[in-house]
């Protein structure tokens, strides 16, 4: 079963069309880079995706399932989601923050610790998500994401402001999530790191899809 | 029971922050006092005549200080980005709303208590034998702009001129539950007993608010 | 369907046309009232613009829900088209009612039932074009204009009841349209007012619709060109 199964989804913002005639399918276990110039779509793709945005037209496919239907509230457990904005509430402590999305998910709290350590952020748990720089802010962002154990990472530009310690962290977090079997679709510019990582390259151009699943791959582990 | 669960989550979260910044709360409570202590300035000494006048304007600065409290809450989802988190809450949406309206609703009740004792120190308003069917005016009022306020604020998130359009989407609607309100309140203060139907008008009209965003705030969240 | 709804929409214009020059005759030869004097000819404009407002904004709400259910850019059209032209009467309603009363009431504007509940509707549906023009057309404004024009809906009862409670009286003139009390010479022209201003607003309506779908295929046409 394929994880992320699109079909000529299309975006319109008013009169402009963000995204036209996207289809694709990931299958499960797999990095897939989503690459392309600024305002290819690539955000907007990855939003549609974690169903913070609604497509025009165009069906989705998440595990086989439709998450704008019944299924979505099902089905949003198992999506993992960095946007551009780290997604915290700034007055809470990093501990705090990631105790929320616990909670929201249901997952036991031994969940908080475990992404504490897998991203580096033991030292800073007790400061507040305001207080962190850019890149602690990222950093916790990205535990936020991976908290409730997702199978599918949306990731838009998770490198960005990222130091090269975390990057590495970053890297092997989501060839772990993959050996797990997990998926993981990332947007990025110019990161060597992910175009290594990455199975696939869906490359969108002004909205389109220009290359199909099966792009340049390089095979960086056994 | 994923759903009852996210809602208390959401609403522990928003206690939480209320209580750590104070801002919120803070904001809210020197304005509502600015305003009182303007009107006792300003305000002759009530007669018989004008003292009705009183409970509709504990009500406007009620109005006024809500939506204060709505604006600032909005900014704590926005500042960075978390309100696609509680997008992604694995729930019926409907219940996210009622999480965060219930924590709106804490907010705006601990204000009309305050607003309600700056009323009786600085312009005399007697409230001891009014209590009880003062206090059925406040939660029902309170239900029902809080239930409005998150509605309209959820909406007004992603406009750009936020702060201007949520007074002008909350006013028109607002005005039943204002007017009711401060009906019911005027009515208590002079030792009337409130008519039924006047509760059972504003319990109506707080339910249907409850019930059209619960149902529609899927919508809302995603844009 | 939508190609339906544009050509009935011509037939309700040359109705309306025809409507238009009947009303007009019939309120000019109309008798002057015996205490209002020719004030009171304002009636022929005011009354009439009651129903298609009030039409306007529960159709509104039936595009928004229609809208929320199935996704369609037509209902939304409905929806829009529905609150444009309701308001256009409302505000007609809105200016009209101030100038007879300055004249017979001596006050441009009373504390009055109707007359504030027509100005807290005018605020609803001006609010609701607000939200319209939030984000240009995106399919997120088009889902807050649904569920608030829904919501303004709900509130006109309670609105109606506020206003009561309020003390707005019944100083207000109740319609006469059923006929009843009012003599021929002053019944003829209301009802023709009533039913052109009908035919008047389904044009309307109809021309709007078409326009919204018209904008929307323009944007579409022009959005290849500007894509991002």
């Amino acid at each position: 079963m394929s994880a992320v199964e699109t079909q000529e989804v299309e975006k319109r913002y008013g009169p402009v069309r963000a995204l036209r005639d996207v289809s694709f399918s990931v299958p499960e276990g797999t990095v897939t880079l989503v690459a392309g110039p600024n305002g290819a779509g690539k955000s907007t793709l990855l939003r549609i995706l974690a169903c913070l945005t609604r497509p025009t037209s165009g069906l989705i496919r998440i595990l086989g399932r439709d998450p704008f239907r019944k299924d979505g509230p099902a089905l949003r457990s198992e999506l993992g989601w960095l946007g551009p904005e780290p997604g915290l509430y700034a007055d809470l402590t990093v501990e705090e923050n990631l105790a929320f999305v616990a909670r929201l998910h249901g997952s036991d709290s031994g969940r908080v610790e475990s992404v504490l350590e897998e991203l580096g952020l033991a030292a800073m748990r007790h400061r507040r998500a305001r207080t962190l720089s850019q890149g602690y802010r990222r950093r916790t962002g990205l535990a936020r994401a991976l908290l409730h154990q997702p199978r599918i990472l949306l990731l838009d530009e998770p490198w960005n402001g990222l130091d090269e310690e975390a990057s590495e962290r970053l890297t092997k977090v989501l060839q772990r999530h993959r050996a797990r079997g997990g998926t993981v679709l990332v947007a990025a510019h110019a990161v060597p790191a992910a175009r290594e990582l990455a199975d696939q390259v869906l490359r969108l151009e002004q909205g389109v899809l220009r290359m199909l699943p099966g792009g340049p791959r390089e095979e960086t582990h056994g | 029971m994923t759903g009852p669960r996210i809602a208390l989550a959401v609403l522990w979260k928003d206690i939480r922050l209320d209580l750590r910044t104070r801002d919120r709360l803070g904001h809210m409570a020197v304005f509502s006092a600015l305003v009182v202590v303007l009107l006792s300035i300003a305000l002759p000494t009530p007669t018989a005549e004008t003292r009705p006048w009183l409970p509709v304007l504990l009500w406007v600065v009620l109005l006024f200080a809500s939506l204060l409290g709505l604006t600032r809450s909005l900014q704590t989802e926005t500042e960075e980005g978390a309100l696609a988190v509680l997008t992604l809450a694995p729930c019926d949406r409907g219940w996210v709303f009622l999480g965060k309206g219930a924590a709106n609703l804490i907010a705006l009740l601990g204000i009309e208590v305050w607003t309600a004792g700056l009323f009786s120190v600085f312009l005399g308003l007697a409230w001891g034998p009014a209590l009880p069917e003062a206090i059925w005016a406040g939660l029902l009022g309170g239900v029902g702009l809080a239930a409005l306020g998150t509605m309209l604020t959820t909406m007004a998130t992603s406009a750009r001129f936020r702060e201007f359009l949520l007074p002008v989407l909350l006013f028109p609607l607002a005005l039943p539950v204002l007017v009711i309100a401060s009906r019911a309140t005027a009515e208590a203060l002079d030792g009337r007993s409130v008519p039924g139907l006047w509760w059972g008008a504003l319990a109506l009209y707080d339910w249907v608010f409850v019930v059209i965003p619960y149902l529609t705030f899927d919508y809302l969240l995603e844009d | 369907m939508e190609k339906r709804i544009v050509r009935v929409g011509h037939w309700f214009g040359a109705l309306a046309l025809l409507g238009l020059g009947l009303w007009t005759v019939l309120v000019i030869s109309a008798p002057p009232e015996r205490i209002q004097g020719v004030v009171q000819k304002i009636l022929y404009v005011h009354v009439p613009c009651v129903p298609p407002a009030y039409l306007g904004f529960i159709l509104t709400a039936i595009g928004g829900l229609g809208y929320l259910r199935t996704r369609r850019a037509a209902w939304d059209r409905l929806a829009l088209a529905g609150a444009e032209v309701g308001i256009v009467f409302c505000t007609l309603i809105v200016v009209s009612g101030p100038i007879w009363a300055k004249a017979v009431w001596g006050h441009w504007w009373v504390w009055d039932l109707r007359l504030t509940m027509t100005l807290v509707l005018w605020f609803l549906y001006v609010a609701y074009l607000f939200i319209r023009a939030l984000a240009f057309g995106s399919d997120t404004a088009r889902t807050f204009a649904a569920v608030y024009g829904i919501a303004g809906t709900a509130v006109i009862p309670f609105v109606h009841y506020a206003v009561r409670l309020a003390g707005g009286s019944a100083m207000h003139p109740s319609t006469p349209a059923s006929g009843g009390t009012l003599p021929a010479s002053m019944a003829y022209p209301l009802l023709a007012g009533l039913g052109t201003f009908l035919l008047v607003f389904l044009y309307l309506l109809t021309r709007r619709f078409e326009v919204a779908g018209l904008e929307s295929r323009l944007l579409e046409a022009g959005g290849s060109s500007e894509d991002h």
